[in-house]
């Protein structure tokens, strides 16, 4: 073995992971990757781009370059910054929720116990499921008629409440639903991350003298850092993409409180409007851009 | 400029050359490709076999999710693909979004024109052609009442919203829902503003929406007075607690067990209430009627829908062009009165006997018939059937005013004669 460990701790100076060079051979290995992002997402990408500047709808057969009118349409409807808004709320509470919770069970269940290997595969069954068939299910439990309302009443009797069909609530509760469905993925990202940290590492903190949380704070937290750099960027990015937990739930409504780009998108292409359709989905691309590149960049510099 | 159709035809001529076939030589025994609804009822999937008997051509049907017809249809479409027969919405604003002077045979000339009213209403694109056979009783907007409720409290039922307003004082203080609303279904929420600013539309009111002396957010505009109306009801207390989330089958069901006096929505949906009273046609012509219902004025609105509305599109191929307008003559002409008889449904062809039908059908077609009757607004506008289901769930939860509404429907609609290329716009 010729290679050097790709991060070093020396003399407790923390040091930058050190790029790992391409080898021409390792070029084969990444090839049937490239090929893939190339061919499914780069040319897309690089397709899409004109037509969001372009007159596409099935009105007429001709494409032609229209400037900047399809952003303009959409803004001038008033639809662009409320679906942009909508879709960054939906993200960040998905996120949030997803990756806070999804850390307390990976604490949780971090032993490889025959009990905790059951719970991690009851919380991994959401993520089996069908984003829509989830999205339909949750749509009945929060009915009004439906269970959790049920439940409420048990406790405040003639509670009534239309979680889906209340603009204040409707875009938490896909939000919730979005992280429900993902949080198995993510905890298990975590519970492999707290498990390659070194247990003398955590016993030399109780040592010296820190409690659980501090221990857990100072010493585990930061060495988890890749996982939460890859969960964090994960879920903030894959939210950006919401589309058919929303569907289901609400089709985006009610009013415009859930609908988010994609929903928005999909609205447009229904009409015929593909030109709308495209530039909406090169503003996707390019929030993900401007959202995952400095955010990678802060978190990897967190990472020991 | 690329245009779709080079493409299309590069490809097409490509893939001819390789396969080294020609369609034009065969002049029997044809396979036609049809696009159609999921949702065609046993009668026109009925007609498809009776025309393959009749003609020795085979129909090959190519499903169109019904939930997502439109968005589907207009996907494939724009990739150049195009089947033999398109069942599809045979009124203006959608026949504009499929060029159909470039993309469809003209049909004008056919015999069943003449023999239907309907075409003196819509079913027409901007260019005045008639580019759809429609074989469908056209989808009667009106208002579903529960009898006993109305008996009840010694109403009669509404025939306009004006009516409906004044009952609406009656039933809250009975605590009955008087117009039961679907927001959880989106587009039955926009029935009710759709039929109202239908029924006080002027006449050449969209002539000059389209001449742009006129708009959608002028205050005395039918759309904004509809919404005022809408908001006005919501504001009596009119309508269901769960309005946002309800569906449509929920209102149904809410009208059949007497729990809401009236829906408002288009005639198709009877089936769903005979679903809603377990297929017993005596116990639902018992329990439910409908009315036709206008603003101020009694009217009824009416629309084309997409089931059994077909449109021949170019394909280029001489002999499946033929073999098209072939099953469009058979489909309107000698196969009519057997499909009329299969469907239960009414003849919109002069001298084509119609079937037993059950009372509320019966209801129905006395509303179609007692008219006055007027086309939905929606369908003979450029654009007109775009973002007025977004436009008006905002609206529903007090995200946009009327008149802020009318002008994103304005917005709509200019987008659309841009596209199109109407003069002025």
């Amino acid at each position: 073995m010729t290679g050097r460990p790709t991060s070093t701790l020396r003399d407790g100076a923390r040091t930058a992971p050190r790029r790992a060079r391409l080898k021409p051979t390792n070029i084969w290995f990444a090839l049937p990757a490239m090929a893939f992002v190339g061919l499914f997402f780069v040319v897309p990408l690089a397709l899409n781009l004109p037509l969001s500047f372009s007159s596409w709808t099935t009105y007429r057969s001709e494409i032609v370059w229209n400037g900047f009118s399809n952003f303009s349409l959409l803004h001038g409807q008033g639809y662009l910054i409320n679906a942009i808004w909508v879709t960054l709320a939906y993200s960040v509470v998905a996120m949030l929720v997803q990756n806070v919770v999804s850390l307390s069970l990976a604490y949780a269940l971090r032993d490889s116990t025959l009990l905790n290997g059951f719970f991690r595969s009851l919380f991994f069954l959401p993520v089996l499921i069908s984003p829509l068939a989830a999205g339909y299910v949750w749509r009945g439990i929060l009915d009004p008629a439906g269970p959790l309302n049920a439940f409420i009443s048990m406790f405040w009797p003639g509670f009534d409440f239309a979680w889906l069909g209340n603009i204040t609530t409707a875009l938490p509760a896909v939000a919730f639903v979005d992280a429900w469905k993902w949080i198995g993925l993510t905890t298990l990202v975590y519970i492999a991350g707290i498990n390659s940290v070194p247990r003398e590492v955590n016993e030399a903190a109780y040592i010296d003298g820190a409690n659980a949380w501090q221990a857990f704070w100072r010493v585990t937290f930061p060495m988890l850092a890749p996982a939460f750099t890859f969960n964090v960027v994960v879920t903030l990015i894959g939210a950006f993409s919401a589309f058919d937990v929303i569907q289901a739930m609400t089709g985006g409504g009610p009013g415009a409180a859930t609908r988010s780009i994609n929903v928005l998108l999909r609205i447009q292409w229904g009409l015929g409007n593909f030109g709308a359709g495209s530039a909406l989905g090169l503003i996707i691309t390019v929030m993900v851009i401007v959202a995952a590149v400095p955010l990678v960049a802060w978190l990897r510099r967190r990472e020991v | 400029m690329i245009t779709k159709m080079q493409c299309a035809t590069a490809v097409a001529a490509v893939v001819g050359l390789a396969l080294g076939t020609s369609g034009a030589a065969q002049a029997e025994g044809l396979k036609l490709t049809v696009w159609h609804n999921t949702q065609d009822t046993p009668a026109v999937l009925g007609l498809y076999k009776a025309y393959e008997e009749h003609s020795g051509n085979t129909i090959e049907l190519v499903d169109i999710p019904a939930d997502d017809f439109q968005a589907t249809t207009l996907t494939k479409w724009a990739s150049g693909d195009r089947p033999d027969i398109l069942e599809y919405f045979p009124n203006l604003a959608n026949l504009d979004r499929l060029n159909p002077s470039q993309n469809l045979i003209d049909l004008s000339d056919e015999d069943f024109v003449g023999r239907s009213a309907i075409y003196d209403l819509g079913g027409r694109a901007s260019d005045g052609k008639v580019y759809a056979a429609i074989t469908t009783f056209p989808e009667t907007w009106g208002l579903y009442y529960n009898k006993q409720v109305l008996a009840d409290h010694e109403l009669e039922p509404a025939t306009t919203f004006e009516e409906v307003m004044a009952q609406c004082a009656v039933l809250s203080k009975a605590g009955i829902t008087t117009l039961h609303q679907a927001g959880g279904s989106s587009w039955p929420v926009y029935a009710t503003p759709l039929v109202y600013a239908s029924g006080v539309t002027e006449p050449g009111w969209v002539d000059d929406v389209i001449a742009q002396k006129a708009r959608f957010d002028d205050l005395d505009s039918p759309w904004v007075l509809a919404m005022q109306a809408w908001i006005d009801m919501k504001d009596a207390g009119c309508y269901n607690s769960d309005m946002t989330t309800a569906t449509f089958e929920q209102s149904t069901n809410a009208v059949y067990a007497g729990e809401a006096a009236y829906q408002m929505i288009h005639s198709n949906i009877a089936a769903v209430y005979l679903d809603a009273a377990g297929g017993d046609a005596d116990a639902l012509d018992a329990a439910v009627g409908f009315v036709g219902v206008g603003a101020t004025e009694p009217k009824t609105v009416m629309n084309a829908g997409p089931i059994g509305s077909f449109m021949a599109p170019k394909t280029g191929d001489d002999a499946q062009e033929a073999a098209a307008l072939d099953f469009i003559r058979f489909v309107t002409g000698e196969g009519y009165p057997d499909y009329i008889q299969a469907s239960g449904t009414f003849p919109i062809q002069d001298g084509v006997p119609a079937p037993d039908a059950s009372q509320l059908l019966k209801d129905i077609k006395a509303a179609y018939d007692k008219g006055p009757r007027v086309i939905l607004i929606n369908q003979n506008v450029p654009g007109g059937d775009g973002n007025g289901l977004q436009v008006v769930s905002e609206l529903s939860v007090g995200q946009l005013t009327p008149v802020e509404a009318g002008g994103q429907l304005q917005q709509g609609v200019a987008a659309a004669a841009q596209a199109l290329g109407l003069p002025g716009w």
